[in-house]
């Protein structure tokens, strides 16, 4: 009797809290959904919100977007060889750089971006175009790139992978494509997934580095809350949802499969 | 086997030597291997042989004033993509992104040597490998789907298949359970000699290095303390070293008189003088070279002790007798009545039964 007191108690617990967290969210969709948020839901339900999102700040949706893929692209192609140059190396300055790199993650966005305005501000062309702002993704979401990625070459026997294939003759191109990066995948992905994440998400860096014309999707968001009706921001959040929780719901399925399969790599 | 057959390669190492840090783990090694000669490398661990092995297939660089020789070319600033090496792992280092097929395949892919294969050349090799291991039906499997002596035929097919100028294996059978190791031993021995394949083999095992090499190189701390055929290796070791690590040796003090060897304890001689083995304070015998005196009768030069542990072993019985002056020794034979703990044992050491060893005990 006792332990089902506890166990509704606890129920009871996670609901509410669980309630707290979510409602916040609902209540935003639904404003971003009814006619007028402060008559509620009776004004009748509307997509006009959206459509108008859609209409102000499609340019910020698109450039956010191109921003995540070249972000990955480049993540891609420094980090994965990066991964796999400190996987090899066992000297002392590969550790000393593997734990330099996750100071862009330690540095708050604010500092980072001011430090590149200082720098590079001056270079008008540069300052103004959205590769301005790459730069600082990338910053950003390079560190996640090389752990995921190190984090899986790290627990397979890599460097028998890359002496046998060297003894077959591939050379080290080939042993990197046909060896390193297959055997890698798993972390690539999940690299993969949080780097666009972290990408469109991304806000304090962009604030400081957009301009009027480079424009995010987290920064339009933030303008439109500041200037526009709460229907239209809340539909912009909505727009935001349905971007990020897809890559969300992946990254965790990856997660997961990504634990399951490595029993049986043994 | 034609199909299969590599050209046949000689391996000269001159002076071969290895310094890691401020040791020199290597002592400059020579040595020439004839082509299609399996040559072991057998040594405690940390003795250098697999260091040797690995400067041999090119892993590892060798000191300066090294150098490799394959059929008189000189190898040793190649790479080992460059050196056409076969080579087996003791953890076999599959590829797990492959399937037992393209594992096979993968060193025909690499362009290495002057081979161009056509798609169907390839193919046609890979089913000859497959057949040959006899691994056709795991073909498609993947290999975390394999057994342990599974994908040692698949390491074993993986390295032979770009038809290697020498086949390097390392420890090969170590990660395996004993009878699994004793009938892939054997059918390594049987692929070399079909192959006609120059290869080097390294184990810490000795039964493995008699059953399988044409010649032993005996290692230990960097050196080659002896290089040998296995019979020479076993009855004429160069040192104690030697003698005690390849097999089970019996060793005597005592000293050696102008008639013979007198073993502490002892008057009279029991082991006439011969060869070069006089000298030091010791004298060495195996286990099986003794003759027994069952039936009672002095004979002169016998050693009389008193038997302590018996144990069958198969073949023969083994006992561990305790000679006067406080020495044992471990006899094998057939005995028709073995002893029993406590009873007398009479027995003479066989004329040719006195390894060439001698130390003066340490």
């Amino acid at each position: 009797m006792q332990r089902r007191t506890y166990f509704y108690a606890a129920l009871m617990l996670t609901l509410v809290t669980v309630g707290f967290l979510v409602v916040p969210v609902v209540m935003s969709v639904m404003a971003g959904l009814t006619k007028n948020f402060f008559v509620g839901l009776k004004s009748g339900l509307t997509l006009e919100w959206v459509f108008r999102v859609w209409e102000l700040y499609q340019d910020t949706i698109w450039r956010s977007m191109g921003i995540a893929l070249a972000c990955l692209a480049i993540t891609l192609i420094a980090g994965v060889p990066a991964a796999y140059g400190l996987a090899l190396s066992k000297s002392r300055w590969a550790r000393i750089f593997e734990e330099t790199l996750i100071l862009p993650v330690a540095v708050p966005g604010l500092a980072i971006a001011l430090a590149l305005i200082q720098t590079y501000g001056g270079f008008r062309e540069f300052r103004m175009s959205w590769a301005f702002i790459l730069v600082g993704h990338v910053l950003y979401t390079l560190p996640f790139m090389v752990r995921s990625v190190l984090a899986v070459l790290s627990s397979i026997p890599l460097n028998e992978y890359e002496e046998a294939a060297a003894s077959l003759g591939a050379n080290k191109r080939r042993r990197f494509f046909d060896i390193v990066v297959p055997n890698a995948m798993p972390g690539i992905m999940a690299g993969s997934l949080m780097v666009v994440t972290l990408s469109i998400g991304e806000f304090n860096l962009s604030w400081m580095l957009h301009t009027p014309l480079t424009k995010t999707l987290p920064v339009g968001l933030a303008d439109s809350y500041a200037s526009m009706r709460l229907e239209v921001a809340s539909a912009y959040t909505l727009v935001f949802f349905i971007m990020i929780v897809p890559l969300l719901i992946a990254m965790q399925k990856f997660g997961q499969t990504g634990t399951a399969r490595k029993p049986t790599q043994h | 086997m034609n199909s299969t057959s590599s050209q046949n390669t000689r391996i000269n190492l001159r002076r071969c030597a290895k310094t890691f840090g401020n040791t020199q783990v290597l002592k400059p090694v020579t040595l020439d291997i004839q082509a299609g000669e399996t040559v072991v490398l057998l040594g405690p661990s940390g003795c250098g042989k697999t260091t040797l092995l690995r400067i041999i297939s090119g892993l590892e660089a060798p000191d300066h004033g090294s150098a490799i020789l394959f059929n008189d070319e000189d190898v040793t600033s190649r790479p080992i993509e460059k050196r056409q090496v076969g080579m087996v792992f003791q953890s076999y280092a599959l590829f797990p992104n492959m399937t037992v097929r393209q594992n096979v395949g993968y060193g025909l892919t690499t362009g290495q040597g002057d081979e161009r294969l056509t798609k169907a050349d390839r193919d046609t090799r890979i089913e000859t490998m497959l057949k040959m291991m006899r691994i056709q039906d795991l073909a498609d499997r993947s290999i975390d789907q394999l057994s342990g002596g599974q994908r040692q035929r698949v390491a074993l097919a993986r390295a032979i298949a770009p038809r290697p100028k020498v086949l390097l294996l390392d420890e090969p059978l170590t990660a395996l359970d004993a009878t699994l190791r004793d009938d892939l031993r054997m059918e390594i021995n049987a692929l070399l000699r079909d192959l006609g394949i120059t290869a080097i083999y390294v184990t810490h095992d000795q039964s493995e290095a008699m059953a399988l090499g044409d010649r032993i190189v005996v290692m230990s701390e960097g050196t080659i303390e002896q290089i040998g055929t296995p019979e020479e290796i076993y009855h004429q070791p160069n040192n104690m070293f030697v003698a005690t690590f390849i097999g089970a040796t019996n060793a005597l003090s005592g000293h050696w008189g102008h008639k013979g060897f007198v073993p502490r304890g002892m008057e009279v001689p029991v082991a006439a003088l011969r060869m070069a083995a006089q000298g030091g304070n010791l004298m060495c015998f195996r286990p099986e070279d003794v003759d027994l005196i069952e039936d009672g009768d002095q004979a002169s030069g016998a050693l009389k002790g008193i038997a302590r542990t018996i144990a069958f072993v198969g073949s023969c019985h083994r006992v561990i007798v305790e000679l006067p002056g406080n020495q044992t020794v471990t006899l094998e034979s057939a005995w028709c009545h073995p002893p029993h703990p406590g009873d007398p044992v009479l027995f003479k050491i066989q004329e040719n039964g006195v390894l060439p060893v001698w130390s003066n005990e340490a």
